[in-house]
């Protein structure tokens, strides 16, 4: 593992941290599906495989939250073997409770979920961060976590879909459709993530700026986690 | 790692980096929520800062409510008796975004096609509505500039009044009957 050198924040630090909270206040009310695709799916009855995977995958893509966290995962990750495990027990996570929400009409509030996903990127830069590392005998086994936080992110994805009128015809295939969707927008998303970090990592510094980046991910998470519990708090 | 700090000294040094780190992300999302979030999404500006960039009350705009229109309000009603299996035309002069209330009724089943031609683009029709029925009522708003009414045809053996009433936003009328086109200027409301 890398250990972080004594010396303070890196300049590009700003710059990821600018795009970052920019991004976050602009999109903070996108993060649910659009006007149209609600009309979409509440005049929809019947089998639509392919609409719905383009709506999982278009979720997936335009979900910021579910990208940051991804970000965070493979942040350290260089060998591809390890990518794809951990985004596998994500994946594995997220479609268990995607499916099993939608289909058993598990109510959940969707903005404490959203928050308890931003906690998830909280908890991940963190983790990168070395924290728990540094502080305790215990440390939370990071295949696990990950797993975990998968089973929320699914919920997150259940509440979503839940808010739409979702026909009974054809509901199991439409839910499956959406959940290729989600992971084709998944590895989608991730194939620029991880060739982002690729490059980056060829930088002399990146040590150096990992761990601001870390910090500005963390922020990130925070001022979504404050969003996120603000509405819910205020009853939206 | 340099050799005049111990284990112990590196740690401590690395936990208060992180400290900082932990506490200064906080601190950042805190203000930008308080400055810049609650008064955009949530109309609420603990800090004052909100009310200054103008970002406080984004959310109250009530744009949406209102549909400006820039025609004279107008009124109409007219009547058609419609023979067996004769049909007519009748249409509003529109410009996009200008609305109409209607409602029609007759004495017999007619079946109705709720369309409009487009003035810029030749051949550009479009369907909105058709059916079987003795009334239909709704609000309309045009999507393009054209000519948008009905086109109703008695498909029974008895003979049909029909009524109209509109009120909207709207240039002129024309009715399209079996001797030829007719123009009518509805007066308006004032």
């Amino acid at each position: 593992m890398i250990t972080p050198p004594a010396s303070t924040t890196g300049r590009p630090g700003i710059l990821l941290l600018s795009i970052v909270l920019f991004t976050a206040c602009a999109q903070a009310l996108a993060h649910n599906i659009a006007g149209g695709d609600a009309a979409f799916v509440a005049s929809n009855a019947g089998v639509a495989v392919a609409p719905f995977m383009y709506l999982g995958a278009k979720h997936m893509v335009t979900g910021y939250d579910h990208l940051l966290f991804l970000a965070g995962v493979v942040f350290f990750l260089t060998r591809p073997v390890h990518v794809l495990q951990y985004v596998s027990l994500f994946a594995l996570g997220h479609s268990m409770t995607l499916i099993i929400g939608v289909l058993a009409n598990i109510p959940v509030n969707a903005y404490l979920i959203d928050a308890i996903i931003a906690l998830s990127v909280v908890y991940k830069a963190l983790e990168n961060m070395g924290a728990f590392r540094a502080l305790g005998r215990w440390q939370p086994n990071t295949k696990v976590a990950v797993f975990v936080f998968g089973l929320f992110h699914g919920l997150g994805l259940s509440a979503s879909l839940q808010e739409l009128e979702l026909h009974p015809d054809g509901l199991l295939i439409n839910l499956l459709s959406f959940n290729a969707g989600v992971e084709l927008g998944q590895l989608a998303a991730l194939g620029l993530i991880v060739l982002f970090f690729t490059i980056w990592r060829r930088h002399p510094r990146f040590a150096d700026m990992a761990f601001a980046s870390n910090a500005v991910l963390m922020g990130a998470g925070f001022l979504l986690m404050m969003y996120q519990l603000t509405a819910w708090q205020l009853g939206y | 790692m340099s050799s005049t700090h111990t284990d112990f000294e590196q740690d401590m040094k690395f936990r208060r980096r992180l400290a900082v780190a932990i506490s200064t992300a906080f601190g950042g999302a805190l203000l930008v929520f308080l400055a810049v979030v609650m008064p955009a999404e949530f109309d609420r500006d603990p800090l004052g800062i909100g009310s200054l960039l103008g970002l406080k009350g984004m959310m109250n705009s009530t744009a949406g409510a209102l549909n400006q229109q820039y025609e004279v309000h107008k009124s109409d009603e007219v009547e058609f008796i419609l023979e067996p299996f004769q049909s007519l035309e009748y249409k509003y002069m529109m410009d996009l975004g200008n609305t109409l209330v209607f409602s029609w009724q007759a004495d017999g089943e007619l079946y109705y096609d709720l369309h409009a031609e487009n003035f810029t683009v030749p051949d550009g029709e479009a369907s909105f509505a058709q059916g079987s029925a003795a009334q239909q009522m709704g609000a309309y708003e045009a999507l393009f500039n054209g000519m948008h009414g009905w086109f109703w045809e008695n498909r029974t053996f008895e003979t049909v009044t029909l009524r109209l009433k509109a009120s909207g936003f709207f240039v002129s009328a024309r009715i399209y009957g079996p001797r030829g086109t007719t123009d009518r200027e509805p007066s308006p409301v004032f």
